[in-house]
C-alpha cells in the first residue's frame, strides 16, 4: 500500500518536532490572544477607531494591511482587519518549513531513505507530512478562535472568532500544500524553499494588487482568499471550504508527482553551477562579499519595504496623534515642529538600529566562519589576518551607509507620495547619516568581541537589542533617563527636531576607531579555532 | 637545508598539554610522514607551523622565517589541505579552487584542469552536495594547482577511495620529481610507508621515534601466515624469528624485517603451498616500542 504505516511515521514527525511546533504554536496563538486584548485598551472608543479607520482607507495601507470592511469599525473588525494578514504571514513561514524540513530537506541529507529502507508506503511520509501540517493548522484554527470569543466574550462573537481562527489555518494548509508541490519539483532544499518564499511574497504583493483594483486578483492569492471571509462581519464559511478545496487539489498533485518521480530527483533538475570563479570572487574581499550577498540583498529590499510603509502612514498623521496620547509619548518632544517631523525623526533612528541587523550579521560572520573551520583555507594562503578582518569591517562600513541610504529612500518615497509638501529628499538623507558614528561604534565592538571574547560576541547582538529596546519603549515606559545614556542612540541628535551636537559625533567616533583598533590587535595575537 | 623545523615545540590549552617538546626537520626535497593515532597532536603541530595557533614555548620555521611572525611571507610557497575540509555551501568546487589558487598566488590553470581530471570531480556542483571525499579532492586541486615549494597535508587521505589513493600518491611523487617537499600526516602507518623518506611517529604529544624508515627497520616486523606441504619443524630456533603459532591449516609467524631473507629461504625448503604477509599496523608499532 502506499502508505502502509503512515500513522507511525506521524508519531515519528511529532516526536522530532515537538519542541519546535509547541513554540510555534505558543508563539502564533499567544501572541494572537495577548494582542486582542491589548487591542481593545488601545483604541477604546468608537472615536478613535473611526479616526483610525480613515488613517487605513489610504491606498498604501490598504496595499499593506488589506481593504477596510463592515459597517463600523468595530472593535472585532478592526482587530481581524488589522492582523489576519500578519498572522497568515506567520503561520505560512511556519507551515513552509515545516514541510520543506520533512520533504526535500530529509531527503537531500539522505535521512528520508533510511525511513523508506523501512516497511513504509511510497508515499506514506509525504502523506503523514500532510496529516501533521493539517492537525497543526486546525489546532491553530481552533484554539485561536475559542480563545479569542473566550478573553473576550463581550466584544469578540464565537461564529466570527472561530471564522478568523479557520481563516488563519486553513489559508496556512494552503501554503503547506503549496511547498510539497514544490518539493516534489524541486531537486534541493534551497530550491523548495526559495520557491515557496517567491510565492508566499508573490501572494501577498498579487493581494495587494486585487485589493487595490477589485478583487479578482485577490482571489488567485491564498491570503487573499482567506481575507475574504471578513471575520465578525459576513463570517463567510464558503471561503473557508474554497481554501479547503485548494489546499486539497495541491496536496494531491503533490502525491501524484511524488509517486511518479525518482527518490532523491525533482522534477527540474538543479542547473550546473560555474565552473570558474569570476575575477571578483578571487579576493578575500570578492569572498567576503559573496558569501554575504544572500542576506544582504534580503536585508537592504526588507529595510526599504519598512522605510516605505513607515512612510506611507505620514499624510495621516497629524489627526491620528493629537487623540492618542499613548503613542505621542514615544516621539521626541519639541512643540516647535509638527507631529511629522517628530514621527520621521522617531522612524529614522528606528530604521538605522534595524538596519544594524545585517551589518553586525556581516562582521560577525568571521567568527561564525572560524568555527565552522572555513578561516583555516584563506589564513593559511597568503593573505594576513588583519587584511582578512578588515575586508568584513570595510564591507560592513559600506553596507551601513547603503542600508541608511536605502532605509530613507523607503521613507522618503511613499511619504511624499502621501503628503501635501513633499519631504526634502537631501535633508533626509543628512538625518538619517547622522547615525553613522553610532554603526560605526557597533561594528567597533563586535571587532572588539571578535579579537579577545570570541565566545561572547554575540554580545553585540545584546547590546543592539538594549539600544532598540530604550530607544523605541524607553519614554512610553517612562524608564529612567540614563538607561537611554548608555547607549550611542542617546548622545546622537534626532534631527531635525533635537539640536545638532558635532561634538558628540565626534566621540563616538573615535570611541569606535579605538575599539576596532583594539580588536584587530586581538585578532592578530590569538589562537584560532580553524 | 631545511625547509621545516621545530625546536622543543610546546602547546598548552589550559592545563591539557597537547604538544610536549616535539622536534621535528624536514630537508629539502624530502617527504615526511608525520604519524600518530588520533587525538596526538599532528593537526596541533601543523595549525602552530601555519601560525593559526600560537606556541606556548619553543620554536616553529620553515624556510628559516618564523612560523608565527612571518606568517603570510611563509604562505606565499606553502600549500595546505586541512585535515577537516568544511566548504562554502553555496559556492561550486571550481569556484573555491579558484579563490584558493588566486589566494595564494602562484598556480597553473592547465594544471589546475588536469588535476581535476584525474581526480574525477565535477566542478560544476555546489560544495554541499559534496562527501567528505570531494571535499578533500577540492582541497588537493587547489594544493596540487598552486606552484608551491612545500606541500602540508593533515591526513589528506582519510575521505578518498582506493583508486584516488592512487592519483594522491602520483601527485606526491610528480611533486618529488620537481624537488618540493611535502608534510604528510596520516594514522595508518602502511599509507605513507610507501611515499615517505622519513618519518617522524607522534603519541600523546611526544615525539617518540623518527628518522628514516632504514632506521626504523628495528621496530618494524613483518607477520605472514604460511601453509607448507610438508610438516614445518624448528622454525622457533631460525635468527629472526619471533614467534611461531599454529593457526587453521599453517602458521602465523612473526619475522624481524632485517631477517626477512633468510627465514624464506629456510621456509621454501618445506614447499610453501600458501604464503600471505600483513603489513605492520601502528598499534603493533606502539606494542614494539612499548617492549624495546
Ligand atoms: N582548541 C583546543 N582546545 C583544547 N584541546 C584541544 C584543542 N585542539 C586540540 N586539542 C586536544 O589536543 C590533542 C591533540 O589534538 P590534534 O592535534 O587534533 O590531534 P591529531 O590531529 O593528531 O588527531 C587532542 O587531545 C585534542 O583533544
Ligand atoms: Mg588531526
Amino acid at each position: 500500500m502506499l502508505i502502509h504505516n503512515a500513522n507511525r511515521l506521524v508519531q515519528f514527525i511529532l516526536r522530532r518536532d515537538r519542541v519546535r511546533l509547541f513554540i510555534w504554536l505558543v508563539s502564533v496563538i499567544g501572541l494572537t490572544l495577548v494582542f486582542s486584548v491589548f487591542f481593545g485598551e488601545m483604541f477604546p472608543t468608537q472615536e478613535e477607531r473611526d479616526i483610525m479607520a480613515e488613517t487605513l482607507k489610504n491606498p498604501a495601507m490598504v496595499a499593506m494591511i488589506g481593504p477596510l470592511y463592515g459597517e463600523t469599525y468595530t472593535q472585532d473588525v478592526m482587530f481581524a482587519h488589522e492582523m489576519l494578514l500578519f498572522y497568515i504571514t506567520a503561520v505560512a513561514i511556519m507551515n513552509i518549513l515545516f514541510v520543506a524540513r520533512h520533504t526535500r530537506k530529509d531527503e537531500e541529507l539522505g535521512r528520508l531513505e533510511v525511513v523508506m529502507s523501512q516497511p513504509v508506503g511510497r508515499l506514506a511520509n509525504l502523506y503523514s507530512t500532510f496529516v501533521v501540517a493539517t492537525g497543526i493548522n486546525i489546532t491553530i484554527a481552533l484554539v485561536t478562535g475559542v480563545g479569542l470569543f473566550a478573553l473576550n466574550p463581550q466584544t469578540m462573537g464565537l461564529d466570527g472568532s472561530l471564522v478568523y481562527g479557520f481563516s488563519l489555518g486553513m489559508a496556512g494548509l494552503c501554503y503547506a500544500a503549496v511547498t510539497a508541490l514544490f518539493a516534489q519539483i524541486f531537486e534541493t532544499n534551497l530550491g523548495t524553499l526559495g520557491f515557496s518564499f517567491a510565492f508566499l511574497i508573490l501572494s501577498y504583493l498579487v493581494r495587494a494588487a486585487g485589493d487595490l483594483s477589485g478583487e479578482v486578483l485577490s482571489f488567485l492569492s491564498p491570503m487573499g482568499i482567506a481575507f475574504r471571509t471578513y471575520p465578525y462581519y459576513k463570517n463567510n464559511w464558503l471561503i473557508i471550504v474554497l481554501l479547503v478545496f485548494v489546499s486539497l487539489l495541491f496536496g494531491v498533485v503533490a502525491l501524484y508527482l511524488n509517486s511518479v518521480r525518482d527518490h532523491g530527483a525533482g522534477l527540474v533538475a538543479a542547473k550546473p553551477g560555474r565552473t570558474h570563479a569570476t575575477r571578483f570572487l578571487q579576493s578575500p574581499l570578492g569572498l567576503v562579499m559573496r558569501i554575504s550577498r544572500t542576506f544582504t540583498i534580503a536585508w537592504l529590499v526588507g529595510i526599504f519595504v519598512l522605510g516605505a510603509s513607515y512612510g506611507s502612514v505620514l499624510g495621516d498623521l497629524e489627526s491620528f496623534f493629537e487623540t492618542n496620547e499613548m503613542f505621542k509619548l514615544m516621539l521626541p518632544q519639541n512643540a516647535d515642529y509638527s507631529m511629522t517631523e517628530r514621527f520621521i525623526a522617531f522612524i529614522q533612528v528606528i530604521l538605522a538600529m534595524m538596519g544594524l541587523v545585517p551589518v553586525l550579521q556581516l562582521v560577525l560572520k568571521i567568527r561564525g566562519e572560524e568555527r565552522r573551520g572555513r578561516n583555516e583555507h584563506v589564513l593559511a594562503s597568503a593573505v594576513s589576518r588583519k587584511r582578512y578582518l578588515s575586508c568584513y569591517v570595510f564591507s560592513a562600513i559600506i553596507l551601513a551607509v547603503v542600508i541608511q541610504i536605502a532605509a530613507t529612500l523607503g521613507l522618503w518615497s511613499t511619504g511624499s507620495a502621501v503628503m501635501e509638501s513633499p519631504l526634502a529628499i537631501g535633508r533626509m538623507f543628512v538625518h538619517g547619516l547622522v547615525f553613522m558614528p553610532s554603526s560605526l561604534l557597533m561594528i567597533g565592538i563586535a571587532v572588539f568581541f571578535i579579537g579577545w571574547l570570541p565566545k561572547a560576541s554575540s554580545f553585540a547582538w545584546a547590546y543592539l537589542g538594549y539600544c532598540f529596546f530604550t530607544e523605541y519603549m524607553g519614554d512610553l515606559l517612562k524608564l529612567p533617563k540614563w538607561l537611554k545614556k548608555l547607549t550611542p542612540y542617546g548622545y546622537t541628535p534626532k534631527l531635525p527636531v533635537e539640536d545638532f551636537e558635532p561634538l558628540n559625533l565626534v566621540i563616538i567616533t573615535a570611541i569606535a576607531l579605538v575599539l576596532i583598533a583594539f580588536g584587530f590587535a586581538g585578532f592578530s595575537k590569538r589562537d584560532l579555532e580553524g | 637545508m631545511v625547509i621545516l623545523k621545530t625546536e622543543d615545540l610546546v602547546k598548552k590549552f589550559g592545563n591539557f598539554t597537547a604538544l610536549d617538546k616535539v622536534n621535528l626537520e624536514v630537508k629539502s626535497g624530502e617527504i615526511y610522514g608525520f604519524i600518530g593515532p588520533n587525538g596526538a597532536g599532528k593537526t596541533t603541530t601543523i595549525r602552530i607551523l601555519l601560525g593559526i595557533l600560537k606556541a606556548t614555548s619553543g620554536k616553529a620555521s620553515i624556510f628559516g622565517m618564523d612560523s608565527w611572525k612571518d606568517a603570510v611571507e611563509i604562505h606565499k610557497r606553502v600549500a595546505y589541505v586541512p585535515g577537516e575540509v568544511n566548504l562554502w555551501s553555496n559556492l561550486t568546487g571550481g569556484e573555491v579552487i579558484d579563490l584558493f589558487t588566486s589566494l595564494r598566488g602562484k598556480n597553473s590553470k592547465t594544471r589546475r584542469d588536469e588535476l581535476i581530471e584525474m581526480f574525477g570531480l565535477d566542478p560544476s556542483k555546489k560544495c554541499r552536495t559534496y562527501s567528505k571525499g570531494n571535499r578533500q579532492k577540492v582541497a588537493l586541486v587547489a594544493a596540487f594547482a598552486s606552484d608551491a615549494d612545500l606541500y602540508i597535508l593533515d591526513e589528506p587521505t582519510s575521505g578518498l577511495d582506493p583508486l584516488m589513493e592512487k592519483v594522491f600518491q602520483k601527485c606526491i611523487m610528480d611533486a618529488k620529481r620537481e624537488g618540493k617537499s611535502v608534510l604528510l600526516s596520516s594514522h595508518i602507518l602502511s599509507e605513507v610507508e610507501k611515499l615517505c623518506d622519513k618519518v617522524g611517529i607522534i603519541r600523546q604529544g611526544k615525539i617518540i621515534e623518527s628518522g628514516s624508515l632504514k632506521e626504523l627497520r628495528h621496530l618494524t616486523r613483518t607477520d605472514i601466515y604460511v601453509e607448507t606441504r610438508q610438516e614445518l619443524t624448528g622454525l622457533e630456533s631460525l635468527d629472526g624469528v619471533l614467534g611461531v603459532s599454529k593457526k587453521d591449516e599453517g602458521y602465523l609467524v612473526q619475522i624481524e624485517s632485517e631477517s626477512i631473507g633468510n627465514v624464506m629461504e629456510s621456509l621454501a625448503k618445506f614447499e610453501i603451498v600458501l604464503l600471505e604477509s600483513t603489513p605492520i599496523t601502528l598499534e603493533e608499532l606502539f606494542m614494539r616500542h612499548n617492549e624495546g
